[in-house]
């Protein structure tokens, strides 16, 4: 992408785009809760990755890059902007908890993800949704891999007690039934 | 360790531990498997989170970036999906035409529109004639169409052709009527000619000619500019008549039928149905003399029957009605103007057994398109009563019309 043609460096962007872009997307929209925001950033992560590969030519993970890229995005919006959760996107989340018990959990998993801290968020949804190493979460977040790793621990363990209550309930449901 | 576990961190010693601890603590079981639910709902998850459309677009668009795979001029979105819709259904799009197209040629053969010549262009334009200076005298048989050829000036040959009996035929008939005209004199008056214009019309008189029903008779005006320095001549007026025939090739038939059954009948009707002894045949004209078709007729047939059961000799006897349908063909010969013999044959059957036939009469078409019959048939019916086949034969006498469709 660095050093071919035109056309072998489109094809180059157009393979990590391919690779990258869910998982890009996901770590935005997790952090800053809304989708349209979300596509804006997402949108700019992929023109400043490709400028700065061209503009740099310098060798790294290019998953890396791209986090590091989304997450200095993400912290200026946050910083210009006021970072709450929409009320209409709760309602959303609320409005959705019917049907099959793993869309309910699905729903509530995202529900509990949004209420984590930002700290505990971060390096989750890199582990969760990026399936980056501790180690690489540790060099974007710029914190240690243990950190990396107990900062995973207690986003989960966080989000059990979040969820508790509905998963007592669910699990009696099921000891009824038998 | 619940933890390492699900991240997969364990190593074999610490999930035996993990495992003997799982057993004997509910609770961390119950940690356990919330854990798994939430990693399954993390994946599940990531996998429906996936960037809109509109924002890969504004990515590439933005960048100037063609995605591997695509030409520069993208292809529009609606001509994709019936390029698409027309792949998936090539089979039944290429089955279909080529079944409209097997149907329209054998439709077309069956019908012939064109007839023997093949001109069914504009009639209005058919309009033509002849003039010849040779004399005739003969008129036109209207029993027999005339048609004249002039093969030369002096001589002219006529010929007589049968009447047309086409099922669908655009046809010419071309005749001669003699034409004799005088100028009146007065116009000559002296060495002078005064010279004029004068405009003849010939109508064409009333032809009748033996067709079948459905059939037109399209006459021709003809109109001529007569030189005026003739004072008189005559020539023959060479005509053609259209002939246009239409029809769908069917033949409906309705008769009446009176039976007498061998043996005679010892018991009489069982039942008397409406329509009881009563038939209706259509059948489809492949040419002039053959025809073949479905024939269906509600009739009686006088069964009897013998036989011993439990060293009792029984006899049994009945005249039941049945409704009988079969397949039949008719062959015509000796034809003679209005008149012709035919043979019929049927094979069929009833709720007794099967039925065989053969008929043998005349039809009488005083007009086109409809006939009398008359006929006498010999029919058979098969029947079995327990291990036994009987025979039951009958004649019968049948009288009815049929109509051209």
């Amino acid at each position: 992408m660095m050093q071919g043609s035109k056309k072998e460096s489109d094809a180059a962007f157009t393979e990590i785009y391919d690779r990258y872009s869910s998982g890009v997307f996901a770590y935005v929209f997790k952090i800053l809760g809304s989708k349209d925001q979300a596509d804006d950033i997402f949108q700019e992560t992929f023109i400043q990755f490709y400028n700065k590969v061209r503009a740099d030519h310098k060798n790294m993970s290019v998953r890396g890059f791209l986090i590091t890229i989304a997450r200095n995005l993400c912290l200026n919006y946050k910083r210009d902007k006021k970072n709450n959760i929409q009320i209409e996107d709760m309602e959303f989340l609320f409005k959705t908890y019917q049907g099959y018990e793993e869309q309910e959990m699905l729903e509530l998993v995202r529900m509990a993800i949004d209420l984590l801290d930002d700290k505990y968020k971060e390096p989750l949804v890199l582990r969760v949704y990026n399936g980056l190493s501790y180690d690489d979460i540790a060099e974007i977040c710029k914190i240690t891999a243990v950190n990396a790793r107990t900062m995973v621990f207690r986003a989960k363990q966080q989000m059990k007690e979040t969820l508790k209550p509905y998963l007592k309930d669910v699990y009696n449901e099921s000891e009824n039934k038998k | 360790m619940i933890n390492d576990f699900v991240d997969g961190k364990l190593n074999t010693a610490d999930e035996n531990k993990l495992f003997s601890m799982l057993s004997a603590d509910q609770d961390m079981r119950y940690e356990l498997r919330d854990s798994i639910r939430m990693e399954k709902a993390f994946s599940n998850d990531a996998g429906s989170i996936a960037p809109s459309a509109a924002a890969t677009v504004g990515v590439f668009g933005s960048l100037g970036v063609i995605p591997t795979g695509l030409s520069a001029t993208p292809i529009p979105t609606g001509w994709a999906r019936f390029t698409g819709s027309v792949a998936k259904y090539s089979n039944v799009i290429i089955g279909s035409a080529i079944s409209s197209l097997a149907t329209a040629v054998i439709i077309l053969a069956l019908l012939n529109p064109w007839g023997n010549n093949g001109n069914s262009g504009n009639i209005q334009n058919i309009q033509s004639a002849e003039y010849s200076a040779t004399a005739f005298s003969d008129s036109a048989n209207k029993e027999m169409i005339p048609i004249a050829e002039s093969s030369s000036e002096e001589e002219m040959i006529v010929k007589e052709v049968e009447p047309v009996k086409e099922r669908i035929v655009y046809k010419y008939i071309e005749r001669t009527v003699p034409i004799e005209e005088k100028i009146d004199e007065a116009i000559i008056t002296n060495d002078n000619i005064a010279y004029t214009d004068e405009i003849r019309e010939y109508e064409e008189t009333e032809v009748s000619y033996t067709l079948p029903l459905f059939n037109d008779v399209r006459s021709i005006s003809y109109s001529e500019i007569i030189p005026d320095n003739i004072v008189s001549r005559s020539y023959d007026l060479l005509v053609k008549d259209v002939v246009i025939s239409k029809g769908l090739g069917v033949t409906a038939e309705v008769r009446g039928n009176h039976y007498w059954s061998f043996p005679k009948a010892q018991l009489g009707y069982s039942t008397t149905p409406l329509f009881n002894n009563t038939s209706l045949a259509l059948m489809y004209n492949v040419n002039d003399n053959f025809s073949a078709g479905i024939d269906l007729r509600q009739e009686y047939f006088y069964q009897e029957y013998k036989g011993i059961e439990d060293d009792i000799r029984y006899n049994y006897k009945q005249h039941p009605n049945y409704f009988s349908y079969g397949l039949t063909a008719k062959l015509r010969f000796m034809e003679f103007s209005f008149f012709n013999s035919y043979v019929q044959a049927y094979l069929g059957g009833n709720e007794a057994g099967p039925v065989g036939r053969l008929m043998y009469g005349m039809e009488i078409s005083p007009g086109a398109g409809y006939r009398f019959i008359l006929g006498v048939e010999g029919s058979m019916l098969a029947f079995h009563h327990g291990d036994q086949y009987f025979y039951t034969p009958k004649i019968g006498l049948h009288y009815g019309m049929s109509f051209d469709l």
